[in-house]
């Protein structure tokens, strides 16, 4: 299972560059927003592709739903005018589009080396139950860590965002 | 038979489109005449009942209507989201289908096929992402209308969605862990099971709490009545879809409708027994099973859709902080009490 394997591969990759690059080049941010939607829905295809049923269908539940539904929501909810404004063109959008490429290129290699530490066999009764003990063996401690660092992540946010908030009222 | 080969698999995968396509496209006429004859009984009024014997043939004039109608485009618009939210809606409303089995496996030429258009072993992982899908087509009909009224319609309802899929995907973790299975077929196959031979061993009876709460999940998700705040008459005229008419107008319209018939199967499959008929041996009629196991399925949803269309005309609508607060004060840390109560009896059963 290394490499790409036909036409359709081929596709899902153009598919992804190209709402990549939307998502950097589209000057309103909601349309970047909208595109970034697309490309997690193409890499939740790379998944699949790669057998990686379980991962294919989180990825759509957690970032294709719940995290572009929220970036869309909050770009709604800014000033969208100004914020264009600050929008210059610069070598930003170039560096961007480069990083873009980058990250792309970054997991399908990644994937596509080490889909077997990953990929379940599908002919097997129950691939989630594999895919599980997996998880929860052998990478276990990998596991927990990473939930204590979103947790981490989560509470420094607030934090400082707090911070920011007591600062204001404080001057007022 | 013998001129068709039916183990073709692309022949397969073009007869379960057409079919899983035709149900809910067939059957929308006839569900939105029985919904307006049923409002019109729970009030007390008589409702169209002049086009046609019994007004059945009201929804094909509406067709009629709806296609020839003018179609008003509003110069304020963004033209490229304004024209694809219509069909992403119903594009959207129609994906979850493509992962819901209306029959048990069947044997064609000796090969097991299974009824799914989009046979994965997601099972209903998939037909909750699909579903979950769904704000997306609405927040972008909003904002590409490009007026207040519709943004603000459009973050209502994304808004109220989000609160409740929350609670939803709590419940849908807790029947998983009840079947131990995410496949539809173990699931049916599972509540064909009966306590002492009588009760039959449904999610209803067996998880009566999330079944309540599922069931007030899908009526938040498919933003209908009592919870069809995104289009609060009074002060948001007709929410997202303001500036939409004809045709346009009629596909959020369907959208909505196959939003419910899609929900209301993942009800019936998570509580409700899926395609299976209880009390019922069907082996002496082994050529027949599928057929009736269709019927099963989809007189399931229709008493479903009764459900939906009896509560829309019997509950008044909730205030909008209401909603808020039975969705995160209420609802979320019951299903997830709901969760941890069943994983401790799971572990020492």
């Amino acid at each position: 299972m290394n490499g790409p394997q036909g036409l359709l591969d081929y596709l899902i990759f153009f598919y992804c560059c190209f709402f990549g690059s939307l998502v950097v080049l589209r000057q309103n941010p909601i349309e970047s927003a909208v595109s970034l939607l697309f490309l997690f829905i193409g890499v939740a295809g790379i998944y699949f592709r790669i057998n990686a049923v379980y991962l294919s269908g989180v990825q759509i539940i957690v970032y294709a739903s719940a995290i572009a539904t929220l970036f869309i929501f909050v770009l709604m909810l800014l000033n969208l005018d100004n914020f264009k404004k600050n929008l210059k063109k610069s070598y930003s959008t170039l560096v961007g589009i480069i990083i873009v490429f980058i990250v792309l290129g970054m997991l399908v290699v990644t994937f596509y080396e080490n889909s077997d530490f990953l990929t379940v066999d599908l002919s097997s009764d129950n691939s989630f139950k594999a895919l599980f003990t997996l998880l929860f063996e052998k990478y276990l401690i990998p596991f927990e860590l990473t939930t204590v660092l979103i947790t981490g992540v989560i509470f420094t946010v607030i934090t400082l965002n707090k911070k920011q908030f007591l600062q204001d009222e404080l001057k007022k | 038979m013998n001129f068709i080969d039916f183990s073709n698999p692309f022949l397969q995968l073009a007869i379960k489109i057409i079919v899983v396509l035709l149900v809910p496209l067939g059957t929308l006429p006839l569900i939105i005449h029985v919904e307006r004859r049923g409002a019109g009984f729970i009030q007390n009024r008589v409702g169209p009942n002049r086009v046609g014997p019994f007004g059945l043939l009201q929804p094909l004039a509406d067709v009629v209507k709806f296609m020839f109608k003018e179609e008003a485009l509003p110069a304020h618009v963004r033209p490229f989201f304004y024209f694809i939210a219509p069909a992403l809606a119903l594009l959207l409303a129609l994906l979850p289908l493509a992962g819901i089995p209306f029959f048990g496996p069947i044997e064609i030429s000796g090969v097991q096929v299974f009824p799914e258009i989009f046979r994965t072993e997601l099972g209903i992982l998939y037909v909750f992402a699909a579903t979950t899908l769904g704000p997306h087509a609405l927040l972008l009909a909003g904002w590409a209308s490009n007026n207040k009224y519709t943004v603000l319609g459009s973050i209502r309802a994304c808004a109220q969605m989000m609160s409740y899929e929350l609670s939803m995907s709590s419940v849908v973790v807790t029947m998983l862990l009840v079947y131990n299975s995410q496949d539809f077929h173990v699931m049916s196959a599972f509540q064909n099971n009966t306590w002492f031979g009588v009760v039959p061993m449904w999610g209803l009876f067996m998880q009566p709490v999330a079944a309540t709460l599922f069931l007030v999940g899908i009526f938040a998700e498919s933003n209908r009545l009592p919870f069809d705040l995104a289009e609060g008459e009074s002060e948001l005229v007709a929410g997202y879809h303001l500036e939409y008419s004809s045709m346009k107008f009629a596909m959020f319209f369907m959208a909505e409708y196959i939003h419910v018939i899609g929900l209301s199967m993942v009800f019936i499959f998570l509580f409700l027994g899926g395609y299976h008929v209880p009390w019922v041996d069907l082996s002496s009629v082994a050529n027949f099973v599928p057929l009736i196991q269709v019927a099963s399925l989809l007189g399931k949803t229709a008493l479903m859709i009764w459900l939906f269309i009896w509560v829309r005309w019997s509950l008044p609508r909730f205030r909008y902080d209401h909603l808020m607060k039975l969705g995160w004060n209420v609802m979320l840390p019951l299903s997830l009490v709901n969760f941890v109560i069943t994983v401790f009896y799971l572990y020492l059963v």
